[in-house]
């Protein structure tokens, strides 16, 4: 049997992108304000980010105005959805795991 | 505080794991207005009996049937076009106005909303009246006297199970158990109110004045569901 470790994403397995996708996951799009406020993250470092998802091609990025104001909104793709499932599995083996070999480590 | 620093890559997948489903819930959370909701409906449920069951009798009569003790006909709005034209009409204007709200919330807030689902709970909703009031009546003109009456209770109910089913969609799309269970006591209040007889024997009004009965079981449902709405906005306003 494979270890859940081999199966983990070095681009996901971290918690901002993981964050990005979890919130993504769960609206149509979301604004980068949005992502910088809830993540709590400079926008440098929430760019820098969202760049390693894009190029993954995990999310889509959307940079429009809404009047002057330019406004840029993150959409997760169908591979990114089923990237963040499979983390989530990964994490969720690894965790059993643990539990199961050291049944007295506090979390 | 905002950071700069990248995040840990030496994170455990506790740690991990923990911060996907906060953030979830948060993004979740975020997307809720619950109340809203909440409240047009319970105002289109109580504002029925000012249309509906005031003024002259509108429609929804079998024929007259004539047995060895008189003259009989059954009428129940519950088979009028008027029913089915208010309910249609007023709980249509109350999904617009629904979706609007949260499509603009959403967008001032910074969360896109998916609004999908709940068209086809409003679709489904039209469907379940028209079907209802085609069915009550079918069943007028082949009543006859002693009849039980359980299928117009049930017809009367019809809308309150369309507003029951739009709001079961709405708490699956927000994974909101608590709207689960609201929606839950409300459709076994209306249930209770408008399907089952025992109030009726509970309160001498339905004899003495049936429509000032009527318009009180459409009302305290109207009332739950706005007290819901009280309920559900201090909840989302103290979320921090």
């Amino acid at each position: 049997m494979t270890h859940p470790v081999n199966g983990l994403d070095e681009v996901v397995h971290q918690r901002v992108r993981l964050g990005v996708l979890a919130i993504a996951q769960e609206a149509k799009t979301v604004d980068f304000g949005f992502l910088q406020t809830t993540l709590e993250l400079t926008a440098g470092n929430l760019s820098h980010n969202l760049n390693v998802l894009e190029d993954a091609g995990l999310i889509r990025i959307h940079k429009g105005y809404e009047g002057k104001r330019p406004r840029t909104r993150i959409q997760i793709t169908p591979a990114g959805k089923q990237a963040l499932r499979t983390e989530i599995a990964h994490l969720k083996q690894l965790i059993a795991r643990v539990d199961t070999q050291h049944p007295d480590v506090q979390h | 505080m905002p950071t700069d620093i990248p995040a840990s890559e030496s994170d455990s997948p506790q740690q991990l794991l923990a911060a996907a489903q906060g953030y979830t819930r948060q993004a979740r959370a975020a997307q809720r207005q619950t109340w809203f909701p909440l409240l047009v409906l319970g105002l289109v449920v109580a504002a029925w009996p000012l249309f509906g069951l005031s003024g002259p009798p509108r429609g929804g009569c079998g024929p007259l049937v004539h047995t060895s003790s008189g003259v009989f006909r059954y009428c129940t709005l519950a088979g009028s076009g008027f029913f089915f034209r208010y309910w249609t009409i007023s709980l249509s204007l109350a999904y617009v106005l629904i979706t609007g709200y949260y499509l603009w919330r959403a967008r001032a807030r910074g969360i896109g909303t998916r609004v999908g689902r709940y068209a086809w709970a409003w679709m489904g909703g039209l469907v379940l009246i028209g079907a209802s009031v085609w069915a009550v009546d079918q069943h007028l003109n082949n009543l006859t006297p002693g009849e039980s009456l359980l299928a117009f209770r049930l017809a009367a109910f019809t809308p309150l199970l369309a507003i029951g089913a739009g709001l079961f969609v709405l708490a699956g799309v927000e994974r909101h158990p608590a709207l689960a269970w609201f929606t839950l006591a409300c459709l076994a209040l209306a249930g209770l109110l408008l399907v089952s007889t025992w109030p009726s024997y509970l309160l001498s009004l339905s004899d003495s004045r049936p429509q000032l009965f009527a318009a009180s079981r459409y009302l305290t449902v109207g009332l739950f569901l706005m007290l819901g709405s009280a309920g559900f906005a201090l909840t989302e306003r103290s979320r921090p």
